[in-house]
């Protein structure tokens, strides 16, 4: 593809700027087209039901397979599948994710409710009676009934009232019975839905494609990281203290080049050490990555964040990624400006080093809360005047006046704004305050990508 | 959540359509309760004439296969009378099958057993199983013709 990758890089890590919107477009027409195709299995493939509550059997057998459905887009949304992750980043997979959560319980409970109606109106008993005679009848049935209370209750669980309340630990152990629930609920999909248990080969395909998804997560979110861990001999290597709260850890290994991440992108990252081993965080590589170490920086807050500060060299880590849809394409002609809110810099600065731009037409917005907590000055200022390009820090609140981001201001600081290909990273509130003033200069969305990190 | 309530409204008229759009058997047929016993009218009103005589004795009909399994029958008849239907093999994939099927099979052998033939209304709400007991009477009845 490209006539610069040389033997060792098996695939040029930017992807032009056409592939990167397909692939996006791609993924939409992929999740249509399946659909469509649970559309037709559920029109052509299962006997139209007769009789009285005949309608409500059809639609809540059609709410059946479409709740299925839904729950394959979200396990594949959650596999970390690199053409997903680069495709479509990882705000729109959060929010596609949270939106396909509401909806998949919509669906279930439609799906239950029209069901025991249908069955209730045919035999001509009241739904509750219904419900007990269906569930003691059917295999599997009570299987599903625990698997629709376990979904509901998790996603009551990511509801924000809940959210705020809960530990993060708790709440992804909660969420981690998803996988449960969906097993649980595999098993009356084909022996009790209509539309499996007559057909050997929809039955086998149904299957396939929940083993795909099985498969999926196990390889991208188990396997993977351990093989690349190993692979690559993954440990820390240092850890420098950017300010007070602000830490750089950099991660050395071998060959890491081809672990194939592009600036801009993030790991889960997993420390081998007594107390952090279980958990898995999002950090963003600071640097372009190169090809014996990585580096990330972390704002400390939390107790896990304490504990970096005190990684021993020789650590080993294990590495879930590349993740996230910050990719800078490559042969982008146009100017290209980065707005960074806070530790949002960390990405942003590997790709102002990097994005693919016109001759001298990058620029950088970053604001930080104060002068102390910029990091990276002398390193951006240093890449700024290689590449020709400007590079402007804030120091405030956002309720400083010098500080307004209104579009107005941005276009201000950086004149091409309008022409630019836009990266935003930062807090929810920063990136969605940078998205409404990118809106209303009127840059097309697939021109901007943002990121937000939760503290 | 405008997002969500968008998203379920809009799937709860699309399932409304295409469940309307799709073509429902019976579905305005009235509701025929499986399980209630109804008079036997073997016994009080004499049968109307046959209109083709069988010959005596029993035959087993051809497996009919449904959606939900095989079907089949075996047919006694006695001075040219159909005095039993027994269903040897009936769809028994669950017991909801089981549930809609037996009293199915029950009811239409009352029917045919008065009608004296297989030209007889389906049960709603086991409409293929009708379907597959009234092919199987027919193939067994042929071999008493």
């Amino acid at each position: 593809m490209s006539a610069v990758a040389g033997p060792r890089r098996r695939r040029p890590v930017a992807t032009p700027v056409k592939d990167l919107q397909c692939v996006a477009a791609s993924l939409v027409a992929v999740t249509v087209a399946g659909a469509a195709l649970v559309t037709g299995t559920w029109w052509g493939a299962a006997p139209v039901p007769a009789g009285a509550g005949a309608a409500l059997i059809d639609a809540g057998r059609f709410a059946g397979l479409l709740a299925g459905y839904v729950a394959l887009l979200q396990v594949l949304l959650r596999a970390r599948l690199p053409v997903v992750e680069r495709g479509l980043g990882t705000d729109s997979i959060n929010k596609t994710h949270y939106l396909l959560g509401g909806y998949l319980i919509a669906l279930i409970i439609g799906h239950a409710a029209l069901v025991t109606a249908g069955y209730a109106a045919a035999a001509g008993v009241p739904a509750p009676r219904e419900l007990v005679t269906l569930v003691g009848s059917y295999p599997y049935l009570w299987w599903a009934v625990i698997a629709a209370c376990l979904l509901t209750g998790i996603v009551i669980s990511s509801l924000p009232p809940a959210r705020r309340r809960l530990l993060h630990e708790v709440w992804h152990g909660l969420h981690l019975l998803v996988y449960a629930a969906l097993a649980l609920a595999f098993f009356h999909q084909v022996t009790v839905g209509e539309h499996f248990r007559h057909h050997a080969v929809l039955r086998a395909a149904w299957t396939a494609l929940f083993a795909g998804a099985a498969a999926a997560v196990i390889v991208f979110r188990v396997l993977r990281p351990i093989y690349l861990s190993i692979r690559h001999r993954l440990v820390v290597g240092s850890v420098v203290h950017e300010t007070a709260n602000i830490v750089s850890i950099r991660i050395a290994g071998r060959n890491l080049d081809r672990l194939h991440a592009s600036p801009g992108q993030y790991f889960r990252w997993r420390f081998l050490t007594p107390g952090a081993w279980h958990l898995a965080h999002p950090y963003s590589l600071s640097e372009e990555p190169g090809g014996q170490s990585l580096r990330i920086t972390v704002r400390i807050g939390g107790p896990h964040t304490s504990m970096l500060t005190r990684l021993r060299p020789g650590t080993r880590v294990v590495a879930e990624g590349p993740c996230g849809g910050l990719v800078a394409a490559a042969g982008w002609a146009g100017p290209v400006t980065l707005i960074a809110g806070g530790v949002g810099i960390t990405p942003l600065r590997a790709l102002f080093a990097t994005a693919s731009c016109a001759e001298g037409s990058i620029s950088l917005i970053y604001r930080a809360h104060e002068t102390a907590d910029i990091i990276f000055r002398s390193e951006l200022e240093h890449i700024a005047a290689q590449r020709g390009g400007k590079a402007h820090f804030l120091a405030g609140g956002r309720d400083d006046p010098r500080n307004d981001l209104s579009a107005s201001s941005l276009t201000r600081l950086c004149p091409q704004l309008p022409l630019s290909r836009v990266f935003v990273c930062g807090p929810p509130g920063y990136t969605n305050a940078i998205r409404a003033s990118l809106d209303s200069l009127g840059i097309p969305g697939r021109r901007v990508r943002s990121e937000s990190f939760h503290l | 959540m405008r997002r969500l309530v968008l998203l379920v409204s809009g799937t709860a008229i699309a399932i409304a359509v295409a469940v309307t759009i799709r073509p429902h058997p019976n579905a305005a047929a009235p509701h025929s309760t499986t399980g209630s016993p109804r008079p036997t009218v073997r016994a009080t009103s004499p049968p109307p004439a046959t209109p083709r005589a069988y010959h005596s004795g029993t035959a087993t009909g051809l497996v009919a296969h449904t959606d939900y399994g095989g079907v089949q029958v075996r047919v006694t008849v006695s001075h040219g009378r159909i005095v039993n239907v027994t269903a040897l093999q009936l769809p028994h994939g669950n017991q909801m099958d089981v549930r809609l099927s037996e009293p199915a099979a029950r009811m239409l052998e009352r029917e045919v057993t008065s009608a004296q033939s297989a030209q007889v209304d389906t049960v709603s709400g086991a409409t293929y199983t009708s379907q597959g007991y009234l092919q199987s009477l027919q193939s067994a009845l042929d071999r008493l013709s």
